[in-house]
């Protein structure tokens, strides 16, 4: 099926008088929000999804006003109202939930089944749209990094990136930790709390430049169950405590430890993390290949879009400031300490 | 034979003589350090086998049949990999895109056999996808146990 060049807009305009449609029926809410000194509005159509999808945004509150992105969320469940009929087929569903005729810079939508959700961003007039079918099925990782690739094609459109990275650190600097799932992002960064300030454990935004800039984007952390027990004293953040048996514990940080927390810093080193089996915690330099590694396929598999650009920002990145192992040692007291460490000799 | 980067689904970076690549659409990823990067930047550059070989001669300390055999190995590997093509004959080496190639000016290294690293632990998030989790009648049908009920 070949799609005519206007049809990209034209269905996110169909999909504008959707949402239309149901804050017709259920009403609309407001929340602003501001990421890297830009306004952001989520409007909502009724209020099923605000309670699940805003509260990992919470942090970024803002006062009302001009929005350089506006996302129209909604649901059919709660609001009777359905997206516009697909004009695709399967032969146009592509890899990462991308659509074939949909893939351009300006107008970019993706589909994913089970629960099906539906994104939509057109970049020339800032406008995109979140749907899903019913609010009550969201996944959990949606709301701990809601609208993740409405914001990664509206950061790339800036010059910015979405990074599957961890970030820690203070005010004079800090450090990403990149990895594929698993590889100890998270408790690297949840081992930090109350010692380093947290920005992120699975995704941050960088801001490249002459002093590359971390910012904080979601106040929330993902913890496999196993790991629940080593962090008791976060045990008040979790918030889907009654549904752990299906899902990762989803810590709501910023609600329970806003202290804790950090909008972003300068950039001053990238961390590849290692499990040892041994005690301590250690570092060592590791070549800007290796951080690229670890930091690129992952990013670049799972945001929608992601290609070429997107590789050149983080080889410059992984280029540009020093690159370590962190070899995670058993001994979680000393993660935090030795990533002062590094971020002293950084400086 | 030359060749070039099966571009625009592989994509690669070169950073300090170790090159990352990536298979947009397998979703495996790669590394080849040292000899194997420097052979890498120059088959992607378009050069030919023997300018290829040449050059080597002039970085790595050993012999041009070791270095033949290594490069031959290493270039049938990358075809079945599908992240290098033979270029059309008449390609002028104007029409590719730089590959930075980066070749020590200084004495000549030793030499070891490149090894081409692969990774295949990031194929699940394409896996997880539309494709595979749609049925034949497309969207908004999914393959639910009961969608053929539907």
């Amino acid at each position: 099926m070949t799609l005519q060049p206007d049809v990209p807009p034209a269905y996110g305009r169909a999909l504008g008088r959707a949402f239309g449609e149901a804050t017709d029926t259920a009403g609309i809410l407001r929340q602003w929000y501001r990421i890297g000194g830009e306004r952001v509005c989520v409007q909502f159509a009724g209020r099923a999804l605000l309670p699940l999808l805003t509260p990992a945004l919470d942090h970024l509150s803002a006062v009302p006003g001009t929005a350089s992105l506006t996302i129209s969320a909604w649901d059919t469940y709660s609001t009777g109202v359905p997206p516009p009929p697909a004009c695709w087929s399967k032969d146009d569903l592509l890899p990462r939930g991308e659509i074939r005729g949909y893939t351009d810079d300006l107008a970019r939508l993706t589909w994913h089944p089970n629960p099906s959700v539906i994104s939509f961003a057109d970049m020339g007039t800032g406008d995109a749209v979140f749907w899903i079918d019913d609010a009550r099925q969201t996944p959990y990782y949606e709301s701990g990094s809601p609208f993740r690739s409405i914001f990664h094609w509206w950061f790339a459109q800036r010059g910015w990136q979405l990074l599957h990275a961890a970030a820690v650190g203070t005010a004079e600097g800090g450090v990403i930790i990149a990895g594929k799932g698993g590889s100890g992002k998270s408790n690297t960064a949840l081992s930090c709390v109350g010692y380093l300030p947290y920005a992120a454990d699975d995704y941050c935004v960088i801001a490249p430049g002459a002093q590359p800039f971390v910012h904080s984007l979601y106040g929330t952390a993902k913890l496999g169950n196993d790991d629940v027990p080593l962090y008791p004293h976060l045990a008040d953040a979790i918030g889907n405590a009654e549904r752990m048996a299906d899902e990762k514990a989803l810590l709501y940080l910023h609600q329970h430890r806003p202290q804790d927390m950090i909008p972003g810093f300068p950039l001053r080193a990238i961390l590849v993390p290692r499990c040892t089996g041994q005690p301590n915690t250690t570092f060592g330099a590791a070549s800007a290949a290796a951080a690229l590694q670890a930091l690129a396929p992952s990013t670049i598999f799972q945001l929608p879009g992601a290609g070429i650009a997107a590789f050149q920002l983080l080889s410059g990145l992984c280029s540009q400031v020093p690159c370590y192992y962190l070899n995670l040692g058993t001994d979680r007291s000393q993660i935090a300490p030795t990533i002062a460490d590094i971020l002293a000799g950084a400086r | 034979m030359r060749y070039r980067m099966n571009n625009p689904g592989v994509i690669q970076e070169t950073l300090d003589g170790e090159a990352v690549i990536v298979n947009l659409l397998s979703g495996t990823y790669y590394s080849l350090d040292r000899a194997g990067g420097v052979i890498w930047n120059l088959l992607i550059s378009g050069m030919s086998s023997e300018d290829i070989l040449s050059q080597l001669e002039s970085i790595f300390a050993t012999d041009r049949a070791t270095l033949a055999a290594a490069v031959g190995e290493l270039t049938a590997t990358l075809v079945q990999e599908e992240l290098i093509v033979p270029l059309k004959e008449g390609t002028a080496l104007a029409d590719i895109a730089p590959a930075g190639v980066n070749v020590p000016a200084s004495e000549r290294l030793p030499f070891e056999k490149p090894v081409l690293h692969r990774y295949t632990d990031m194929q699940e998030l394409l896996l997880l996808d539309p494709i595979h989790e749609v049925d034949e009648r497309g969207w908004p049908h999914t393959n639910t146990p009961d969608s053929a009920d539907q």
